[in-house]
Order: C-alpha cells, then structure tokens, then sequence
C-alpha cells in the first residue's frame, strides 16, 4: 500500500492515534494526540519527552534519537513521570522525525479511572477497551471459585458440625445407657431383698393390717421393677444394645408360658383367656422366644388391665412362609374400654399412654408399647392396633423367625409350673440377704440348699457332692458365674450333666448369648418372680403333686 | 446464555424473596447445580425454566418477574465488578445509550458464544427523549428490557418514562419510546 493511501489530515491523524508523540531529532515534541494532552498537560510542543516520560523499554544506553530510531521493531513501553499512566506502543522513524505511536496499557479497570479515561478515549480499533472486558472476566472467574470454594467450606463445616454433633448425642447414649445398666443392676439387688423378705413375710402369721401393709409393699415394689425393666429395655434398644437371641423354641409352649403367667390375673378379674393357634403354623421356630413372650406379656397385661368382663383372646397365625423363615402374626382382643382414632396414632411412641387420666388411673411408664414396637422392629416385623371406644381392642404384631430344629435345646419334663419340688440344690452367692431370699424361696418350694459365696467354692462344692441344680450368681468375688459354670462343666461327669442356672441382676442381652456358650441351661433375672422361678424349677427337678401350705416349709436360718 | 445472567437471576431471588425461595424455584426447575459459573455457557431453556419455576413459586407473572430483573440486572453487573466498565460506557442515559450496541459488541467478543442483542438509538426530534431499536434471537424478553431502562435510569438519576410502541411478532422488532420526565439534566456533552 502507498504512502499517499495513507495521507490522513492532522485531524485525522490524531483521531486514529489519539495517544500519539511526534518527536524532532532532539527528542522534543512537536505534537501529541488530543487525549494524551489531556491527560498529560505538560507536553506541549518544545517540550522535552524525557521530562515527562521514562523509557521502560527497550533498554536503552542513552535517549537520544539514534538509540530511538535503531528499535524500530521493539516494543515500547513509556512511563508518565507525573502520573499511572503508561504507553505501549512503537516508535517509527520518518526522516529526522519520530513517531509514537501506542495506547494506554491497563491491567484494571480501577486504573482507567485512575488515569482519567473513558471509552471515547480509545480509538474504535483499538483493542485496550476488549482486554479490559477480558480482564474483568478473569476477576469474575477468580471470584466464582473463591465463592465455589466458600460455599464447599460451608457445606463441610455444616457437615462438621453435624458429625460432632452426632458424636456427642452417641457419647452421651453410651453413657446413659452404661448408668442405667450399672442403677439398675445397684437398684435392682437391694429390690431382690426388699421383694424377697416381704414374700416371706406374706407366707408368716400376719394381722389382717399387718398383711394388708406388707402386700401393698410387694405390689409396689413389684410395679418400681416393672418400670425400671421398661427404661432398661428402652434404653438399651435406643443405644441399638438389644441384642436378639437366636434359640431353638417352641411357638406353643411360649404361648402357653404367658398364658399360664397371666392367667391368675385374669382369674381374679373374672376374664376368661383364650389361645387360639392357627393349624398351620408351625411349631418348631429358632428366635428370641424370651422377647415374644415380653411383647405378648405386655399385649395380654393390658388386655386384662383394661378389661373389666367378659373374654381376652390370643391367636396366632402364619401370615407367610418361606422353605426358611416364616412370618407370624400374633394378636390379643380384649372387650376392654377401647381407643379412639388420634390416640390409637401415637400410642406406639415412647411416653405416650392412651392419655393422662389413663396414666392416672392405670399407672404405667408409658414405654411399654414403645418397647413392643422396637422389639418386633428387631425381629423383622410390625405392630398395630385396631379398636372402638367402648367395644374393646385388638393389638397385633409379626415377627420373621427362622425355622426350627427338632431338637431342644432345654428339654422340659412338665408343661406347666409345679408349685413344689423334691432334689437337693447348690446356690452361689455371694450377697448375704440374696442369699437368704433365694434360700426362704427354694426351701419353701420343698428344696434342700448349699449356700456358697464364690465361684472356686461353687466348683469344689460340684465336684464333691451330687446335685440336682446350682444356681450361680453371675457377679462373684472371685470368678464371674460364667467362668463358674465353665470350670463345672470342664470336670465332666457329675459336672457335665448338672443343670446349671445362671442368676444375674445385670439383664444387659449379651448374658443370654453368653451363659449358652458356656454350657449354661437357663438365666434367670434378678429379683427373680416365683413364678419365673418355679418355670425353671419345672424343667430341671422332679415335681411333687402334694402342695402343702408354705408356712409348713422349714425357714432358713 | 451465560453464567452471569443466571447468577444475577438467582442474586435477584435470594435478594428479594429469600434463600428457601431460591431453593424452590431451583428444585422445580429441575436444576441440579451447585452453582452457576459466569463464565460458563447455559441452554436458554435453563433461564426460561428458572423464569417459570419463578412465576409459580413468587405467584408473579412472567413479564413482571422480567422487568424486575431487568432492573436488577444493572445494579448486580455493577456490584459484581463491572460498574467501572459501565462508568466507561457513559457518565448520563444518553451518552450510556447511545454506547449501549458498543458495549454488546464489545460484550460479544469477550464471550463468543453469546449471541448478544443489539440496541440502536433514534433520537426524538424535539430532544426530549430517545427511541430504542432493541433486537434479539430470543423472544419474549421485551420486559427485561424496559427493567434494564428503569435500572439505567436510577443509576444516572435520570427519570424518565418507557413505553414500548413496538412489539417483535406484530412489527419487525421490539421498539421503545424514552421521554425524560426532568429534561435537559441528561444530554450529551
């Protein structure tokens, strides 16, 4: 292209370059582009570039025309010695005459302010305006991640939080739960004695008023276990504690079990019971039989608590079977007072009772229901309740059991409790009044006892002397009962066969597991109910038919 | 369309209607970011599906919720870094309007994908106002427009009136008739 194409008037000229210096051979300006005038009042013509500019780039020797003109292809950089502003640009020599020709270089829009500048200050071709909006783009994107980077921050300390939150509640579970263990076992063993010495006491020669005191202590005493067994259960379900047996059992014989255990209950209120088991369902199952027996002892209770006449019926039926497992449905209909709709809702929640003149009038913790819940939960089933106000109630739940072997584990010689016994029993123990309660009991059951206060003696007393039963107290001085039990078995023989009952205060799930794996035949609680107690009697001793008066049984010393 | 818009669309709920506001009008859109990137190019259709998760969640229809966030627009590209640039484009509506198309096309080359519109301005022959030419690819963001104005115009406290005399689908494209209420404050130097 020819010079003379480019033959732009001055006006032009600056128009297209409006940051422009055109220099003589001494370096001093003969004009300048409007804006850069503006922004640089001082170069005016004559004036010298070197007072108002340094030259960043290139590096030169010395700023004289020749150094200039010899970088005819570099890049310049000029710095205003008055001021932010710097020009990129190039120079361009024409005869003694040197051109600038460049742009204000920016690296932020805060130094456009700072210079001065605005949009109609840049030439059209220019791309600085462009590189501005890029450059706010890369603050932009540098903002977006640091506020990507915020909102993770927040999202993993929420998170944090949460998790130590979550720690904390467990911690303080876990501790909960290991007090409750350790008040109800420290509650329960003085309450063993309490229970124990009234028994007796009821078994002696009272005044109608002396009698009258004594039960009522019993019957309060009796409902102050009931309800530290219900916190125990809920607490230990809640801290997922609950461990679940898995025992060879009888469906038939657990039914009757809760039967017979409330049947005396019903008797005195005049309510007939039923047991209706479905022909089908099958007889042999592996489970927990202790916790179906505990939902349907709450079920048949309340049926009976509620009821006032007429019949409280059980059923049970197979609601699904596989070549494994089957499902059984278990239900218990009273003619009871009944709940309505919005009660029959929440009755299944913890602390919740049908409502407060119930609890008043009913007493109760209000966890039972709650427990029965958990408990079917655990063993893959549900629980429900269908009732009319007035008409009475029908609470059901299922379980998923596995099916059984044909072999028991216990075999039981009676199907029902006898009420006395003959045979000659060893009882470990280290607690005196325990001992003396488990003593008053046993003997007036007809039973002949060894008392021994430690495990070593326990296992020494077996190996001398035939027994027909030891009873082992699971907390001793020397060895636990389980360690007891062990060393019994480990003699073989006598010890080998020996029905051995381990007797523990601490109802925590694991005693169960644990007394079965070291040969244990059954665990009884702690303060024991005669009538769990003569359960276990029943399966290990020879019943006598005769039922003499208790009072007749020869006291302990 | 890009980040930037749909950040200044969620700034503009949050700010207005709250964070759980947001959150509705996100999970009806079926919208599963955590977050928009400015910088990122988006369908149209997340935009619109936004819009109409809006009307339903804010109970306000559309051309309403638009318009409103026309005039947010212009306050959040300010405070999101680019009040400088807009300081660059004119220091009065005028000057402002008439860069108006520049400031897309300047727009259009940072980010390529963008399909910018284009505003071309017609001054009235009294002197007291400005028609603005404004065409799109996209349909019915008309209202955004006349927001956008209303927010320009708090921006230079400039007061002024809009009506729209001509409507892309009956006309060739949207056009819009702006009358400075207090005259004279905003002509160009």
């Amino acid at each position: 292209m020819g010079a003379a194409a480019l033959n732009l008037s001055p006006q032009e000229f600056a128009a297209a370059f409006p940051f422009h210096i055109v220099l003589d051979d001494g370096l001093r300006v003969l004009q300048a582009g409007v804006v850069l005038s503006r922004l640089c009042p001082g170069l005016t013509e004559g004036a010298a570039l070197g007072d108002h500019f340094s030259v960043q780039r290139p590096a030169l020797p010395r700023l004289d025309f020749d150094a200039l003109s010899k970088h005819h292809k570099s890049l310049f950089v000029l710095d205003h010695r008055d001021g932010p502003l710097r020009l990129r640009g190039e120079v361009v020599a024409q005869g003694r005459q040197l051109f600038f020709l460049g742009s204000p270089w920016v690296t932020g829009m805060s130094e456009v302010q700072q210079i001065g500048l605005s949009l109609n200050d840049f030439a059209v071709h220019d791309p600085a305006v462009d590189l501005l909006f890029l450059l706010q783009t890369k603050n932009k994107a540098l903002a977006d991640a640091q506020e990507l980077s915020r909102r993770l921050k927040e999202q993993k300390d929420d998170l944090k939080l949460a998790m130590l939150a979550t720690e904390v509640a467990e911690q303080a579970n876990r501790t909960k739960s290991e007090f409750l263990a350790v008040v109800s076992h420290e509650i329960r063993t003085p309450l063993n004695g309490v229970l124990g010495m009234l028994d007796y006491l009821l078994a002696d020669e009272l005044s109608a008023d002396q009698r009258h005191y004594a039960a009522t202590a019993a019957k309060s005493g009796k409902a102050l276990l009931g309800i530290i067994d219900d916190i125990l259960d809920f607490s230990k379900v809640e801290a997922g504690k609950l461990e679940l047996e898995s025992i060879d059992f009888n469906l038939r014989r657990a039914l009757s079990d809760v039967i017979d255990l409330l049947a005396y209950q019903a008797r005195e209120k005049g309510l007939d019971v039923e047991l209706d088991i479905a022909r089908e369902t099958p007889d042999e199952m592996k489970g927990d039989p202790a916790r179906i027996r505990q939902v349907l002892v709450n079920y048949l209770g309340n049926a009976i608590k509620f009821s006032h006449s007429g019949r409280v019926s059980v059923r049970c039926a197979l609601l699904d079977e596989t070549l494994t497992h089957a499902t059984i449905r278990f239900e218990v209909q009273d003619t009871g007072i009944g709940i309505d709709e919005t009660t029959q809702r929440t009755l299944f929640e913890p602390f919740t009772q049908a409502d407060a003149s119930t609890t008043r009038r009913y007493k109760g913790t209000g966890l039972g229901l709650a427990i029965c819940k958990k408990l079917a939960s655990l063993m893959d089933g549900e629980v429900g309740v269908c009732s009319e106000v007035g008409r009475g109630s029908t609470f059901w739940f299922t379980v998923r059991l596995q099916k059984g072997g044909t072999i028991e584990l216990v075999p039981s010689r009676f199907a029902g409790a006898a009420e006395r016994f003959s045979g000659h029993l060893l009882l470990c123990e280290d607690d005196p009044v325990n001992q003396l309660v488990a003593k008053l009991h046993l003997n007036a059951l007809g039973l002949t006892v060894d008392v021994v206060d430690n495990g070593t003696a326990a296992v020494a007393a077996t190996a001398r002397k035939h027994y027909d039963m030891a009873m082992l107290d699971m907390l001793l001085p020397d060895m636990d009962g389980l360690d007891a039990c062990r060393a019994i078995r480990a003699q073989g023989r006598e010890g080998g066969r020996l029905p051995i009952v381990i007797w523990t205060a601490s109802m925590l799930g694991v005693d169960y597991g644990r007394a079965t794996e070291v040969g244990a035949d059954a665990v009884l609680g702690k303060p024991f109910e005669l009538s769990a107690l003569k359960q276990i009697l029943s399966k290990f001793l020879v019943a006598q038919e005769a039922l003499p008066a208790r009072s007749t049984a020869a006291p302990g010393p | 369309m890009y980040g930037l818009v749909n950040q200044a669309l969620e700034d503009f709920v949050r700010r207005g209607f709250g964070d759980a506001a947001w959150k509705q009008i996100r999970d009806n859109a079926g919208l599963n970011l955590e977050m928009f990137v400015s910088m990122d190019s988006y369908p149209d259709e997340v935009t619109y599906q936004l819009v109409g998760a809006a009307t339903e969640v804010l109970n306000l229809d559309a051309a309403r919720i638009l318009e409103a966030f026309g005039e947010h627009w212009v306050l959040y590209t300010a405070q999101e870094g680019y009040g400088q640039m807009l300081s660059m484009f004119g220091s009065n509506l005028e000057e402002f309007l008439l860069n108006l198309d520049n400031l897309h096309s300047h727009v259009g080359l940072t980010f390529p994908a963008l399909r910018p519109p284009s505003f071309q301005v017609e001054r009235i022959a009294d002197g007291h106002g400005l028609l603005l030419h404004y065409r799109s690819e996209r349909a019915g963001l008309a209202p955004m427009v006349i927001g956008l104005l209303k927010g320009l115009g708090r921006r230079f406290a400039q007061e002024i009136d809009i009506r729209q005399t001509a409507h892309r689908g009956l006309d060739d494209h949207d056009v819009f008739r702006i009358d400075y209420v207090a005259a004279g404050t905003s002509a160009a130097p």
